[in-house]
């Protein structure tokens, strides 16, 4: 019996039954062997003639489904020297839309700021035009060897428009072509720009340009990932931080009949067995909208960072954020647009929290007003407040010398109920002590 | 009163008359000098000043012959007794070509994260001496991830385990091609570990990594070590698939050994039930440990180290009952954290005494023990070495005994004290190209690299594999290679331990706000020892399982305190799928082939603590577990068994026995656990099959997929089948024992008559046909017949 048939025995699957008479009873007569030899050959030649026709017919719809694919998508068949390949392209103008913006509007981003969204000051040296965005479709997210990006989609701006080209591999042998495409034109470009690509799409790409035994120079480029800057930003009002949300919640696109990510997938397997382009077309349009909103997204950020973005598109609180991470960044000066910004107005509605972290800066931004008013704000609403009240009351003691205000202060902090620990009703006291010796001195 | 030292220990001891007379052999095994040879020339004298000045003035013979080898780039494996300095043999080649070649990598294998972490520790060590700027590190599922990246591109010598290389390297072998673009050596340590399934996993795993290694254009050295096994050369030869240099004899002096064969006496010489091996154990192990005498006991079960932790405990916590790490358990299941602290306590000498399963039996540093106690024939003469070695590894004297239980195997050991100190020890055999589990590395294999049309994996034909898959869906075929096509990451459908993966969760629901999870028992042990109602034992402490859930795959237990605990009943039934071979010899006729296996777990007994007294039974009810795997069997015709003298249910009672006798030789002929055979009693067609009920010996019928009674004790209705004895592989797929006794039947039958007529019971006891309560009193006298139905024309 064949091994495969054993096996799947052993896995519980069904296999034919063993043919009753095997093995014949009496050694064949000399005629009878030979009729059996020539029935042997005429049945093996019906099986070589059939497994020809199998692979001609699969052949043929191969080329049937790569026809249709030009017909679906807009894009051609490319070769080079590793192959041929299926690649879509097109543009979008200046003034085209996605979501709140106009991709115009991404054309000219501040690269200081791009750079410090990117922890790279390099970038600073760039142009926009100097991007490449790149995000990929796969054939599974569990990562490892044995996953291959079928689809690369590139984007960047040229001539005032933003130019989109995803490269497809049609079927696993022609990778290696779409490789050698996907470093062509990363050759021509000094950064990259992507949306979670350093943990998985240049990682991934990486692994694939190795088994194929070619050199490879993308994971050397800077790389902006936008994933780990948007969190910062924005995480803290996002129920997660996948690029869908953002769009939905941030950027204003909406997208009607998505495919979801889980489904790409199988849904390239079965391309592989049907080669039927519209299970493909899906998966092109979802990764190109991927592509775009990688680009206004950073528009958005960097407006963040530069104080620039629309009122009714940003919160108070992304804001803070961004002056949080200048802070960490930028020299100190750099975060005065984006404190002007959060003037009383703007505030009135900021969690006690936020406005905690917003006195902090405006105190590490040598703006003592603001914070002061801050403090005042906490205090009024709760007058047992320890971070105000301590603030504040150093604030007092030592700018201010306002000795009087300051015991007061801590005066009314200390009495009654509060639910101060040790740690702090010693430390309130200490400030207390010194500041009684100070007035009677 | 003053405490003994070991040599005034064992002085007593021989003296002791009730002892000596039942000592079966002490055997003192001397002092070894040993023969050195210089170090050979082009080690550096930087690294060899730092061995010198850790003792280590010149090699011994077999370490100079090694690493000459390894230069060399040959191939070998390495058999020598425990502290013979096997870890030099690997760590003075390596860092010596690091040395030379700073680009030069080494991956170090071990069976376990506990290993590997002491054999980090140790190359760690040699380089803090060398100053010099090599980087060792372990790679296992503890590593961080933040580790991970510099372990990959910096690790000189990166050590890890076979779990880990299968399920976390080469399935992303390109984040460590530094590694492999530059890999010169490769280590297996404990190379007889990989034997049964685990060594067919391995040897698997093993070709998938020589084909990424030849994909980075990459050609290691291998450097296999060994416990001294009957066929190490063959073992490795089979796992690295290419000719491997023996190097087996040591060089190494060693320390003096009191080695004691104990036979518990006879208690009962009409059923010959002898006393437990537990008893001398519980009781040497006391003295021992009373004596400050450090002692290791090695208990054959997880449910005998319990039962023998609790009765030490129990004694010391009166002498002693602030320390309660004085005496411990010791076994898989326990939580690594826990098992830390014990082997730490060990080295500390703040635990004087632990009871461990095989657990222990590899090189995990605990310190030099004095004393060991073997309770039970640990089932092979490799362990048994490997547990004696457990105690003296440094110190002058030490102490080994073995206790023997009341099977066919433990009892030839005593009768043949020689064959034990004299014979080799056991074969390590493995199957790599079982079906199932080539299969599993095959999709592994085509993950990590599309395979191309004419390579080879395995012994069977390779693209008939690859077509299957891709009917499947999981592999795509695009010219001529066929590339993997599927989301999931086929290295976690797979644990290299065992066939099936899968855990149940013991968790602690004493507390109902506060469930605990407090051990983890592999899906096939789960049946029988979380069932509902069972007592599940864990350091010493008695929990009753109030629900297994198979779905969850939880076992919700609660902390009890019971005087008994429980042991599962099962039955197992076999059935012919395919015969590969057969030949007639005198009325039977002999088999070997394909068999599906039934087993369920169909109640239990309460065995009271102390007295074993049986308290009563109970059913238990879950699935029943299916699996095809190869076997040895034979039939004899009914109307041959017709012309014996007694009644059927006697024959069967025979036959019975016979079976119990076969498996326990088997292991022994093949040289392997007793665990990876089992047994059957039945007919080929699976319609019949003969289990051990509440109250005897039924025969049931199994017929419309559930099995039933068809008769009692008294109405065996022989005449409705053919018995057949079966003898079969323990694994799906079978691991290759089944060929072999298949030739061996002749040689099997006769010794069995030998034994039986060798032993000195009346009617049958446990140590030749089995326990009389069980067989019955007739079944000593039937099996000789039957043996000369089946042998004789």
């Amino acid at each position: 019996m064949k091994s495969i048939d054993k096996l799947k025995r052993l896995t519980g699957e069904s296999v034919s039954p063993k043919p009753e008479n095997e093995r014949p009873a009496v050694p064949p007569s000399s005629e009878k062997q030979f009729r059996i030899d020539d029935l042997r050959r005429r049945i093996d030649g019906v099986v070589a003639r059939s497994a020809a026709r199998a692979r001609a017919a699969q052949d043929e719809a191969r080329a049937r489904g790569n026809r249709a694919l030009c017909e679906v998508l807009e894009g051609e068949e490319r070769e080079n020297r590793h192959g041929r390949f299926f690649l879509a392209g097109g543009f979008l103008s200046g003034a085209s839309r996605h979501g709140h913006r106009s991709i115009l509007e991404a054309f000219d981003i501040d690269m200081t700021a791009a750079g410090m969204l990117a922890n790279n000051p390099v970038l600073g040296a760039y142009h926009p035009s100097d991007a490449l965005f790149l995000d990929t479709e796969t054939t599974g997210l569990s990562g490892g060897t044995g996953t291959m990006a079928f689809l690369i989609g590139l984007g960047w701006f040229e001539e005032g428009r933003f130019h989109v080209r995803q490269i497809l591999a049609r079927d696993f042998s022609e990778e290696p072509a779409a490789l050698a495409c996907l470093q062509e034109i990363a050759a021509q470009k000094k950064f990259l720009v992507t949306f979670n690509g350093k943990a998985f799409d240049v990682n991934l790409l990486a692994t694939r340009f190795i088994l194929n035994r070619m050199p490879s120079s993308l994971h050397e480029l800077p790389h902006l990932d936008l994933l780990h800057p948007a969190r910062r930003l924005l995480g803290h009002r996002l129920e997660n931080c996948r690029l869908a949300t953002l769009e939905a919640d941030i950027l204003g696109v909406e997208r009607e009949g998505d495919i979801p990510g889980w489904e790409i997938p199988q849904r390239y397997f079965d391309w592989l067995r049907r080669r039927d382009p519209r299970l493909l077309a899906d998966i092109f349009e979802h990764n190109r909208l991927d592509v775009i909103s990688m680009a206004t997204l950073t528009a958005h950020l960097v407006d963040l960072l530069n104080a620039r973005a629309l009122k009714q598109h940003a919160h108070p609180d992304d804001y803070l954020a961004a002056a949080r991470l200048l802070l960490k960044k930028a020299p100190i000066a750099s975060v005065k647009k984006i404190l002007e910004l959060l003037g009383e107005d703007a505030c009135a509605g900021m969690s006690f929290a936020s406005k905690k972290k917003l006195a902090n800066l405006c105190k590490r931004a040598g703006r003592l007003d603001e914070a002061v008013r801050l403090w005042r704000q906490i205090i009024e609403r709760n007058p047992r407040d320890f971070y105000a009240v301590s603030e504040l009351a150093k604030h007092l003691e030592h700018r201010a010398r306002d000795y009087a205000r300051a015991m007061a202060l801590i005066e009314t902090a200390l009495a009654g109920g509060n639910l101060f620990s040790e740690e702090e009703k010693d430390s309130l006291g200490r400030r207390l002590k010194r500041l009684t010796a100070r007035i009677q001195s | 009163m003053a405490k003994l030292t070991l040599d005034e220990w064992i002085a007593r001891l021989k003296k002791n008359k009730s002892f000596s007379a039942n000592a079966a052999a002490v055997v003192e095994i001397p002092a070894r000098p040993g023969d050195w040879e210089d170090y050979p020339s082009w080690v550096s004298p930087h690294l060899r000043d730092v061995l010198v000045k850790r003792g280590m003035e010149r090699l011994y013979k077999h370490q100079a012959q090694a690493v000459r080898f390894i230069r060399g780039g040959r191939d070998v494996v390495l058999v020598t007794p425990t502290a013979s300095g096997k870890t030099l043999c690997y760590n003075l080649p390596v860092l010596q070509s690091i040395l030379d070649e700073p680009e030069t990598r080494a991956l170090y294998l071990f069976p376990t994260k506990a290993l590997a972490q002491d054999q980090m520790h140790e190359a760690h060590g040699l380089i803090t001496d060398l100053q010099a700027d090599i980087k060792t590190f372990t790679y296992d599922g503890d590593t961080p991830d933040d580790a991970r990246r510099a372990i990959r591109r910096q690790g000189h010598i990166v050590v890890t385990n076979p779990d880990m290389l299968h399920a976390g390297i080469l399935p992303h072998h390109t984040k460590w091609q530094k590694l492999f673009v530059n890999l010169k050596y490769v280590v297996i340590d404990e190379l007889h570990i990989y034997r049964g399934i685990f060594g067919s996993h391995f040897a698997n795993v093993i070709r998938r990594l020589v084909r990424i290694c030849r994909f980075y254009g990459a050609n290691p050295v291998f450097i296999c070590c060994s416990a001294t096994v009957a066929n190490p050369r063959e073992h490795a030869e089979k796992i690295l698939e290419r000719p491997v240099a023996l190097l087996d004899k040591s060089g190494a002096p060693a320390a003096a050994k009191t080695f004691v064969l104990y036979n518990p006496p006879i208690v009962n010489r009409e059923l010959g039930i002898r006393q437990s091996a537990m008893t001398p154990a519980r009781k040497i192990a006391s003295d021992l440990i009373g004596n400050h005498i450090q002692t290791i006991v090695f208990a054959t079960s997880r449910l005998n180290v319990e039962v023998l932790t609790k009765y030490l405990k129990d004694k010391f916590v009166k002498t002693k009952p602030l320390d309660d790490h004085f005496v411990t358990g010791y076994r898989g299941g326990y939580l690594p954290n826990l098992r830390r602290d014990i082997e730490s306590g060990l080295r500390t000498r703040e635990v004087m005494g632990v009871i461990s399963t095989n657990a222990l039996e590899l090189g995990i540093d605990i310190g030099n023990l004095e004393a060991c106690i073997m309770a039970g024939y640990p089932g092979s003469i490799a362990s048994t070495w490997q547990q004696a070695g457990r105690a003296g590894r440094r110190t002058g004297r030490s102490l080994a005994i073995l206790i023997a239980r009341s099977n066919p195997l433990d009892q030839f050991i005593m009768e043949n004290p020689d064959y034990f100190f004299s014979l080799s020890p056991e074969h390590c055999r493995i199957n790599p190209d079982n079906l199932l589990i080539l299969l599993h590395h095959i999709k592994s294999a085509a993950f990590e690299l599309p395979f191309e049309k004419g390579e080879k994996f395995g012994g069977e034909n390779l693209e008939e594999f690859l077509q299957y898959l891709e009917e499947k869906g999981v592999l795509h075929q695009s010219g001529d290679r066929w590339h993997w096509a599927a989301e999931s990451y086929p290295a976690d459908e797979v644990s290299l331990r065992a066939i099936n993966p899968e855990n149940v969760v013991v968790v602690d629901a004493t507390d109902a706000g506060n469930h605990k999870v407090i051990a983890e028992v592999d899906w096939d042990s789960a049946f029988t020892a979380v069932h509902d109602e069972a007592i599940y034992m864990l350091a010493s402490e008695q929990y009753h399982v109030d629900r297994l859930d198979l779905e969850r795959k939880k076992a919700y237990v609660r902390r009890v305190d019971a005087d008994y605990y429980t042991d599962a009943m099962t039955y197992t039934n076999v059935r012919v799928i395919d015969s590969f071979d057969h030949h007639r010899t005198g009325g039977a006729i002999v088999e070997h082939g394909e068999v599906q296996v039934v087993r369920k777990v169909v109640g239990y007994k309460k065995i009271k603590f102390y007295t074993s007294e049986n308290l009563g039974y109970g059913d238990v009810n879950l699935p029943e577990k299916d699996m095809h795997t190869t076997s040895y069997w034979f039939t004899i015709p009914r109307d041959r068994l017709r012309t014996l003298d007694f009644t059927p249910a006697e024959v069967i009672d025979g036959l019975s026995a016979l079976a119990y006798t076969l498996q326990h030789l088997s292991a022994m002929f093949l040289m392997a656990d007793t665990h990876d055979i089992d047994r059957s009693l039945g007919d080929k067609s699976g319609e019949w099959f003969v289990s051990q009920g509440k109250t005897g010996r039924v025969i049931t019928s199994f017929s419309g997929g559930r099995p039933q009674a068809a008769s009692g004790p008294d109405g065996a209705r022989i005449d409705e089948f053919d018995p057949t004895i079966f003898i079969f592989d323990a694994y799906p797929g079978g691991i290759g024992f089944s060929e072999l006794l298949y030739h061996e039947h002749a040689n099997l039958l006769s010794a069995a008559r030998s034994l039986i007529e060798k032993c000195p019971c009346a009617f049958g006891c446990p140590s030749c046909v089995g326990p009389t309560l069980e067989v019955g009193k007739t079944a000593k006298a039937i099996v000789p017949k039957i043996i000369d139905l089946v042998l004789n024309q």
